[in-house]
């Protein structure tokens, strides 16, 4: 029988439909694998095996009583920047080592009242940003090879997840924490439009660029998870009023006369050979299932990259203003950038806010007639953490691994990330850019792709059942 | 210039250097180690052509975009051309 540490959410809900396993023995399989890999992976920053057990055996009555609720029943983790009611939420930092929140963030509440069992917190980059040499938790390592990052800055969601630790994660990505790491994991990771999930309780970098979202092993229980957090709440200010479509409906949908743009000559200077096999392949793959390929342009999106940055560095020092005087104890990636962050003239950030209408409009431009657009989610397979372990390594890495991801968080378009296939045996990976408030035609196609592959379903063999 | 404004900004006063990053930090209250200028300056010379340029995008003045622009812009959404049936409803 195959371990239900390993199996999708959407599995594991139908087994339990089904009766031919329970709550408490998926929360115990994934208990049993945090036991077997954590010690390498150091991805689970606080292990709530205890608690979830309990709330496993309610789950089993709900589903004996006919009740049962859309995750009931699901163990997931939350990326240690959301906030958790009575359960430490340290940012990744020496500075809220001991910080308990008094309140649930908006999404974690969402996913508990949907029946997810919360299993663990997880690593993540110190404040999102910190990069993998965490100083006060250790860096998380690759379950592919444990001498390589996760990438981040949802570092502990994307080795979990890919490692059985945990069923579904939340990430965030304010310009490309879900999709690095979901990249480098070779799991599934949504950026949902800008506004989509509300970032109550979450700790922020720049409210601008910041997004939450789902970090899962298929693209179905991304779309499964995505409609539990999505939908308004009042507590985040830019909070999207739109009504949340039934994202589980797209999946499965035929994607005949799709039309997928693929960017010239903006990605293949970005990316290493091994991801642009990838990508070819992918749209091989698509073009073999019904979809058209054009080509498109996107003639300044160098200019978006700049812009998100001119966004970022005031916004990241706005928030983290208070923690400037002791910079030189935080972690090397996120020192760097905080210290590189008092020089963004005031007039320049406010060009770079208003030029986004103008990023948005090009964008849209080159997206008429086209539904999605193609590119790499992350332009390298994960590196080693040796190689990007001091600040100058770490910048150059992060301005590096940001670059097919960044824009997207600056136009605030939806983007999933899928696995695309191996190189030397790290995954590769595949991005989906959709247009505003339209994941579901990123799930019709993500789901149409790993229903014909099998990327998605390879796990590390080091933490394969025997 | 434009209806006497001028839209197109005069950038090119020169790229600061690591003494100027250290000024500018200071006289925001910041005073950090001294190989941090250097390695900000880095880290902004790598964008200043493409600063360059995003400086001299004309930006209009008689119909202007404000900051929330872009937020209020994707609230109003579009959706793609296959995401609507043949009945125009959304899929």
């Amino acid at each position: 029988m195959t371990d239900l540490a390993d199996i999708t959410a959407t599995e594991l809900l139908a087994r339990f439909a089904a009766g031919t396993a329970t709550p408490v023995e998926a929360v115990q399989a994934c208990l049993d694998r945090i036991d077997a890999a954590d010690g390498d992976l150091n991805a689970v920053l606080c292990n709530l095996g205890e608690q979830a057990l309990l709330d496993a055996e309610i789950s089993a009555t709900k589903w004996a009583a006919g009740t049962a609720r859309p995750l009931e029943g699901v163990p997931f983790g939350l990326k240690d920047i959301i906030a958790t009611e009575g359960v430490k939420t340290t940012g990744g930092s020496a500075l809220f080592r001991d910080h308990v929140p008094g309140t649930d963030a908006a999404l974690a509440s969402r996913l508990k009242a949907a029946g997810g069992i919360l299993l663990a917190k997880l690593h993540t980059f110190e404040f999102a940003c910190g990069g993998a040499q965490n100083l006060t938790f250790g860096p998380c390592s690759n379950p592919w090879d444990i001498s390589r990052t996760t990438g981040g800055s949802s570092s502990g969601s994307g080795a979990a997840v890919a490692a059985g630790e945990v069923t579904l994660a939340i990430g965030t990505d304010t310009g490309g924490s879900i999709r690095i790491p979901a990249a480098y994991c070779g799991i599934t990771g949504i950026k949902a439009t800008y506004g989509r999930v509300p970032r109550h309780g979450v700790m922020g970098l720049s409210w601008t660029l910041d997004h939450a979202g789902p970090m899962t092993r298929s693209v179905a229980d991304a779309a499964l998870m995505l409609g539990v957090i999505a939908g308004h709440d009042s507590r985040d200010a830019y909070s999207s009023r739109r009504p949340v479509p039934d994202y589980a409906s797209s999946i499965g949908a035929p994607i005949e006369g799709m039309v997928i743009g693929r960017p010239v000559g903006w990605y293949t200077g970005l990316a290493d050979d091994a991801t642009l096999t990838g990508v070819e392949a992918a749209v091989a793959q698509f073009a073999e299932l019904g979809a058209r390929i054009v080509d498109v342009e996107l003639p300044d999106v160098d200019l978006w990259e700049v812009a998100a940055w001119s966004v970022m560095y005031p916004e990241a020092l706005s928030y983290h203003q208070a923690h400037v005087y002791d910079v030189e104890n935080r972690d090397p990636m996120g020192a760097g950038m905080l210290a590189a962050s008092p020089y963004v003239h005031a007039v320049d950030y406010l060009r770079a806010q208003r030029y986004r209408r103008i990023a948005q409009g090009q964008l849209a431009h080159a997206m008429q007639g086209v539904d999605v657009l193609i590119a790499p989610g992350a332009g390298s397979v994960a590196p080693t953490l040796d190689a990007i372990s001091s600040t100058e390594d770490s910048a150059q890495w992060l301005a590096d691994a940001v670059r097919t991801s960044i824009p997207f968080n600056y136009t605030g378009s939806p983007a999933l990330c899928m696995p695309s296939g191996f190189a030397d045996g790290l995954p590769t990976s595949v991005q989906l850019v959709g247009h505003p408030h339209d994941e579901s035609t990123l799930f019709t196609l993500g789901s149409a792709f790993q229903l014909a592959t099998d990327h998605h379903r390879a796990r590390p063999e080091l933490f394969i059942a025997a | 210039v434009t209806n006497g404004i001028t839209t197109e900004i005069s950038t090119d006063v020169g790229a600061p250097t690591a003494d100027d990053l250290r000024r500018r930090a200071a006289d925001q209250g910041f005073v950090f180690e001294l190989s941090r200028y250097a390695a900000a300056l880095q880290a902004h010379t790598a964008l200043r052509e493409s600063l360059l340029r995003l400086r001299a995008v004309p930006l209009s003045f008689l119909e202007p975009i404000e900051p929330d622009s872009a937020l209020i812009w994707l609230e109003s959404g579009r959706v793609s051309p296959s995401s609507r049936t043949e009945s125009g409803e959304l899929r």
